[in-house]
């Protein structure tokens, strides 16, 4: 068996050059797989950290017929009982209740449907780190008794400055039409178009003043431990029947699948790689049987047995993934920890990827695991790789294969 | 003696049958995956121009150049100002439709919502934005209807259905207040977000409404092929008059969803670039192979007699058959797959749908068959074939015949 592989290893040495190019197209091969793999995963990781941080937080508690009905009379039930118990909750962080309607703004510039919420700005300043992205003015510190704080996309379609008016106009719970001037406090750029452009802040107070009370449509959780967060929905929603206690992940399946997605895309462009790269395998290894058919026939004239010549020539073909494979790996863990410190700059796209919420700074990432699935598939790959030129091989007959050139 | 030397690189190829095929096959599996790669971005940024940007937005637009920043009523159009009947006649222009859109709360009881507002044209537009296809209950709308149209959504929310009346608030022409009471005439069903809070009505009944009659809020071209838009563009602007007045291409328009299909179409290079680096190593491994079994015979050929030109122009020759037999059967093999898919796009469902919804895509998987990216990609492989055989050629610039039959 030593022998066999001793045999295999100089055989791959004979050419050099050949043996290098085969070497070097599977590192490439597996250096280029991380790369995409480590960026889409970048990409996608940061939009969901981005949108938990900035936007939805971990868990979010609505009541059981808010998104059937979806309008101001759906509050949260027992919002007393819940509070004390999210209060003694050891994992929960911090959480926020919001009052959250459909308004309807406008401005002398235009009009836009907008998502209301009324908040404590300190309470939500502790679940989101909105605040870290305002762009002028504050998280609704204002002498005004009616401050509010607008997205970028809001502000640049209905024309908003610091201080201008906004007029927001609902329905009360007594089926009202209200409607009152807000001025602008703030504009915060979550970097994310369906977000900045539909969203606006304003104190619990005002809405105090406005409809008499604060009615609690949402309340959002960060976890101490974000990985818990599942976990977590499902412990509250036990206790509290009442109320649909959610992760992000079940609130918003889609932001969640788009991880899957890209988790899948990543195999088939993998596998699509790995069977280029096969090709190449292939084509090297008949090459070099179909060389050596003389001195094969020798082999097989002094006795050596056509399994130990698959054999041999299967080893070749691992020889290409054992030096290719780690290299490619190698490359792509430098690759990996160059553009997950510096970031991949994409801002040359910079509307195209905000407008889905993603940032222009791609940091990559990858699952340690993936290095050695990617290790063993390309040892699988160049495995299967040897078996069809080793079956040309047993194939020769002896006496003519001495024969040829 | 040129057709002697193609005859022999002919028969060079087939000297080794299996080397042949797997060369041509390496080629031909790699341009199939590439062809049908980017064929499928293509299809989908073509598709999605058309779904989104011909029925709402236009392959062009003109509106009045205030409302470009500012989509409120007060800066409208009237007809006066543009001559529709000779942008009709310019060549490949397929339609002119004037538009009215405006947004406006819409609520009954305790629910209200902001809905975006469209004067249609039942005429034309119920097959412009294929309304017939979409529409899930009631009926469509006809020009003098004084009734709207509205999403299946919304219906879910207002918990209203065909023959109940909403209330439309919005604002109108110079500081009017737009409201009105409709019922409702049918409910439509629109797989992408942006539609899900939408209202129909004819576009009399939206310019009487926001007190604003004979005026529109743009102008919406529509093209025979999406190619001719520069050239389109250039004869429209001629036309156009008026200075007060703005013609845009949709990618002005909508520059998030232009980026957006820029981003996916480029992440598609970056995957063709490593599929043809691994087909350019593999290419090239067949070449150093090729040289190195036949040094001896380069060397004897070389000794009597046979000029170095001669020598690279066989080899060449052999390559480059080689290399197009490849790329003609990634051509034929891909083909049939494209056709059909062309023809009969899957539509996506469940999480998968609503992914890709979230990334601003309508829910559809299919591929196209543009000349330009079978051409490209094509010439990419040729080229790439090219360049690993200067190999071969600096090896036979150099070639010494008395070392190289040495065995």
């Amino acid at each position: 068996m030593n022998t066999i592989i001793k045999i295999a290893w100089r055989n791959c040495w004979r050419n050099p050059l050949r043996t290098s190019i085969v070497i070097l197209s599977i590192a490439l091969g597996i250096w280029s797989s991380i790369f995409l793999m480590g960026f889409s995963t970048g990409l996608v990781n940061q939009r969901v950290d981005k949108m938990i941080h900035l936007e939805i937080g971990d868990i979010q508690i609505h009541s059981t017929t808010f998104d059937v009905d979806g309008d101001i009379t759906n509050t949260i039930e027992n919002i007393e009982a819940l509070a004390k118990s999210l209060k003694s909750n050891e994992d929960i962080h911090s959480y926020s209740a919001r009052f959250k309607t459909e308004a309807y703004a406008v401005s002398p510039h235009g009009q836009m449907g907008v998502k209301l919420l009324g908040v404590d700005a300190i309470a939500e300043q502790q679940v989101l780190n909105l605040e870290t992205r305002l762009l002028e003015g504050t998280f609704l510190e204002s002498d005004n008794t009616y401050p509010i704080l607008v997205g970028k996309k809001l502000a640049e379609e209905l024309h908003l400055r610091m201080n201008s008016k906004i007029q927001l106009n609902f329905t009360d719970p007594n089926t009202m039409q209200v409607s009152k001037n807000f001025k602008v406090c703030g504009i915060f750029s979550a970097g994310n178009e369906a977000f900045d452009g539909t969203t606006v802040f304003v104190p619990k107070e005002t809405i105090q003043r406005i409809i008499g009370s604060v009615p609690i449509h949402e309340i959002i959780i960060k976890t101490k431990n974000e990985t818990q967060a599942d976990l977590l929905a499902a412990n509250i929603q036990q206790k509290h029947p009442e109320n649909l206690i959610e992760s992000w992940k079940t609130r918003y399946p889609e932001i969640a699948y788009g991880v899957e997605m890209m988790d899948s895309t990543m195999y088939i462009l993998m596998s699509i790689i790995i069977a280029a790269l096969l090709f190449g395998i292939i084509n090297t290894l008949t090459m070099s049987i179909l060389e050596r058919k003389k001195e094969l026939g020798i082999l097989m004239a002094v006795g050596m047995k056509k399994w130990n010549i698959r054999l041999m020539i299967v080893f070749e073909s691992l020889v290409y993934g054992i030096v290719g494979g780690p290299i490619g790996i190698l490359l792509g863990y430098l690759t990996m920890q160059y553009f997950g410190n510096k970031g991949f700059d994409l801002s040359g796209f910079g509307e195209g990827l905000e407008s889905f919420g993603y940032d222009p700074m791609v940091y990559f990432e990858i699952a340690p695991q993936y290095y050695i699935i990617y290790t063993l598939y390309i040892l699988f790959a160049t495995f299967i790789g040897g078996f069809y030129p080793s079956r040309i091989a047993t194939k020769l007959n002896p006496i003519e294969a001495i024969r040829s050139i | 003696m040129r057709f002697t030397f193609i005859m022999l690189a002919w028969r060079n190829i087939w000297r080794n049958r299996k080397r042949a095929f797997l060369t041509i096959s390496s080629i031909a599996a790699s341009l199939f995956f590439v062809l049908f790669l980017r064929q499928m971005q293509f299809w989908t940024y073509d598709f999605n121009i058309k779904n989104t940007v011909s029925g709402s937005v236009g392959y062009l637009q003109i509106t009045d150049s205030s409302y470009v920043d500012e989509k409120i009523i007060d800066n409208t159009l009237t007809s006066d100002q543009i001559d529709l009947n000779k942008i009709k006649e310019i060549e490949g222009v397929s339609g002119v439709y004037t538009k009215f859109q405006s947004g406006a709360l819409v609520s009954t009881g305790l629910k209200s919502r902001f809905a975006a507002v469209n004067g249609i044209n039942p005429l034309t537009d119920n097959k412009l934005l294929k309304l017939d296809r979409k529409l899930k209950k009631g009926t469509l709308l006809s020009p003098d209807d004084k009734a709207i149209l509205i999403t299946e959504r919304m219906a879910d929310y207002y918990k209203v259905s065909v023959g109940d009346t909403l209330v439309l608030m919005g604002q109108g022409y110079h500081g009017y207040t737009a409201a009105a009471l409709y019922p409702i005439k049918g409910l439509l069903s629109f797989s992408v977000g942006d539609f899900s809070n939408m209202v129909f009505m004819p576009i009399k009944e939206a310019q009487y409404m926001h007190v604003a009659e004979n005026r529109f809020t743009h102008v919406l071209i529509d093209l025979e092929n999406s190619n001719d838009l520069p050239e389109v563009e250039k004869q429209i602007q001629k036309e156009l008059k008026d200075p007060l007045l703005k013609l845009r291409t949709w990618m002005e328009v909508l520059p998030g969803l232009k980026q957006g299909l820029e981003l996916d179409a480029n992440s598609g290079l970056i995957i063709s670039a490593i599929l043809y680096m691994i087909v350019g190593f593999g290419i090239f491994g067949t070449i150093v192979m090729l040289y190195n079994e036949r040094k001896f015979e380069f060397g004897v050929l070389s000794a009597i007699g046979t000029g170095r030109s001669s020598l690279i122009f066989i080899t060449m020759t052999e390559l480059f058959l080689l290399s197009s037999i490849g790329v003609l059967f990634g051509n034929l093999v891909a083909m049939p797959f494209l056709y059909y898919l062309n023809n009969n796009p899957i539509e996506l469902g469940g999480e998968a749908a609503k992914a890709i919804i979230d990334q601003g895509f309508e829910p559809y998987l299919g591929t196209g068959m543009f000349l330009d990216v079978f051409l490209a990609n094509s010439l990419a492989v040729l080229v790439i074939a090219a360049i690993a055989s200067t190999y071969i050629i600096f090896k036979l610039i150099k070639i010494n015949p008395i070392e190289s039959m040495k065995q």
